[in-house]
């Protein structure tokens, strides 16, 4: 069979409606937040400068020092020696945090589905040890949704690696939602 | 042989005051590695030490490890609480754990494993859920009721409940609400003897005096801003908000004054 010109521009006609329709109908899209992953040594807890604060969270004190949660993020570390003049100190980057405290002189945390443990002097920061996979399903929560977020968000893709934190985007298709 | 032993044991004893002074010297200087530093924590606390215990909050659950080797937290077991809990607080041998379901009273026993006391359903509003931090002191337990959110479609604001709840507890086994206290969007929440001090979610911080438990009585309102919680610490009071710490000098409760600020940018 032999495709005339006709032919040919009737089929690629029909094709572009078919994309276009294809498209139209199964491509919707939202606003919603996507997970930002780490794996490997991105996921190591390390002292740097002190950062922004964006999402604050837990707070606790051992005086001189004021330690707050960034949440995904790690721990703020505030030098509070004078209350009149607090000054950041450091940032302990502790991907995938969530929630931590200080007891008998170390740091207990929450590093996605990990506990971790780590003693910091103010000025050396070490790991001392860590329980792999110790939290899961639900009690690693803001391992599947967003935190103190209602809305359209990506699905967590465990195989990705650990939810560090999320960017607002566009979500096509987005199957996940938190009201 | 018995002069050798001396001998051995004085080198013993001199390494281990050298280790002990070693230690007590990069130490002194620093609070966090300081394991005799008080550790105050916020009202949203999910994680407590308390002795050689670990308490941490799931979801639904309370875990608890061993930490009689601070370093290496070792599993005990997880009590399974029915509930989503969100904070915990301890005084004195009772574990508060709150929930949007209701406050969850434990005590201690002697190996530090919590025995449900009693559990104080906020029944009458059984549908929506409210953010609850508690603290306590011995005989009265104070608690945040609120149902705002910041995002537009959430669908429990319509409810708005926002309450202040004080509870006796000198009988932890059966809490009675002494007094409801109307507020704005309230969140955590912190005591310093006879006063207890609490935030607003767009609204500052408020302090009431609790003497007469009955009936608090509102004593100091900041200007507005955003505050989440709070740690009274001997005279100073951190409160954080989103992107925010403020510290309050409340040593004179008809003079609270703002001292300072560390905003995102500093």
């Amino acid at each position: 069979m032999k495709l005339n010109i006709l032919h040919l521009t009737i089929l690629i006609g029909v094709i572009i409606m078919a994309i276009g329709c294809t498209q139209q109908i199964s491509v919707t899209s939202a606003e919603g937040l996507r997970p930002i992953y780490a794996s490997g040594d991105d996921l190591n807890i390390s002292l740097q400068e002190p950062r922004s604060y964006e999402q604050l969270g837990q707070i606790v004190y051992v005086e001189p020092y004021i330690l707050i949660g960034e949440v995904y993020r790690g721990i703020h570390v505030v030098d509070n020696r004078d209350p009149n003049f607090p000054t950041k100190l450091s940032f302990i980057n502790i991907p995938g945090a969530s929630t931590f405290t200080v007891g008998n002189g170390v740091i207990y945390a929450t590093s996605g589905k990990d506990l971790v443990t780590v003693t910091y002097d103010g000025e050396l920061l070490s790991e001392q040890s860590r329980i792999a996979n110790y939290f899961n399903g639900n009690d690693a929560i803001d391992q599947i949704s967003p935190i103190n977020y209602s809305g359209y968000f990506e699905c967590v893709d465990p195989t990705q690696g650990t939810v560090i934190g999320w960017r607002e985007d566009i979500i096509d298709n987005p199957e996940c939602r938190t009201d | 042989m018995k002069q050798n032993n001396i001998s051995n044991k004085l080198t013993l004893y001199s390494l281990i005051c050298i280790i002990l002074l070693g230690i007590s010297s990069c130490s002194s200087d620093i609070g966090i590695a300081d394991s005799n530093n008080a550790v105050l924590s916020g009202s949203y606390a999910r994680m407590l030490t308390i002795g050689n215990k670990l308490y941490v909050l799931g979801s639904t659950n309370l875990r608890i490890l061993d930490v009689a080797n601070p370093s290496v937290p070792i599993h005990v077991t997880s009590i399974d609480i029915q509930a989503d809990v969100e904070s915990l607080f301890f005084n004195n041998g009772n574990l508060f754990v709150g929930s949007p379901q209701g406050m969850y009273i434990y005590t201690l026993d002697g190996s530090g494993i919590p025995q449900l006391a009693s559990v104080t359903p906020y029944e009458q509003f059984a549908d929506i859920l409210p953010c609850d931090p508690i603290v306590a002191n011995d005989t009265l337990a104070f608690s945040t009721l609120s149902t705002s959110f910041d995002q537009e479609d959430n669908c429990w604001r319509a409810l708005d409940l926002n309450e202040l709840h004080v509870y006796d507890i000198k009988d932890v086994s059966a809490p009675n609400n002494l007094a409801r206290v109307p507020m704005e969007e309230p969140k955590g929440l912190g005591l310093a003897d006879d006063h207890l001090f609490v935030c607003e979610r767009n609204n500052g911080i408020k302090a009431f005096d609790i003497s007469s438990p009955t009936d608090p009585q509102l004593v100091y309102s900041s200007a507005p801003f955003q505050a989440v919680d709070l740690i009274p610490a001997n005279g100073t009071l951190l409160v954080v908000g989103v992107d925010t710490i403020h510290q309050f000098d409340y040593t004179d409760i008809d003079n609270i004054v703002k001292i300072s600020t560390i905003a995102t940018a500093d």
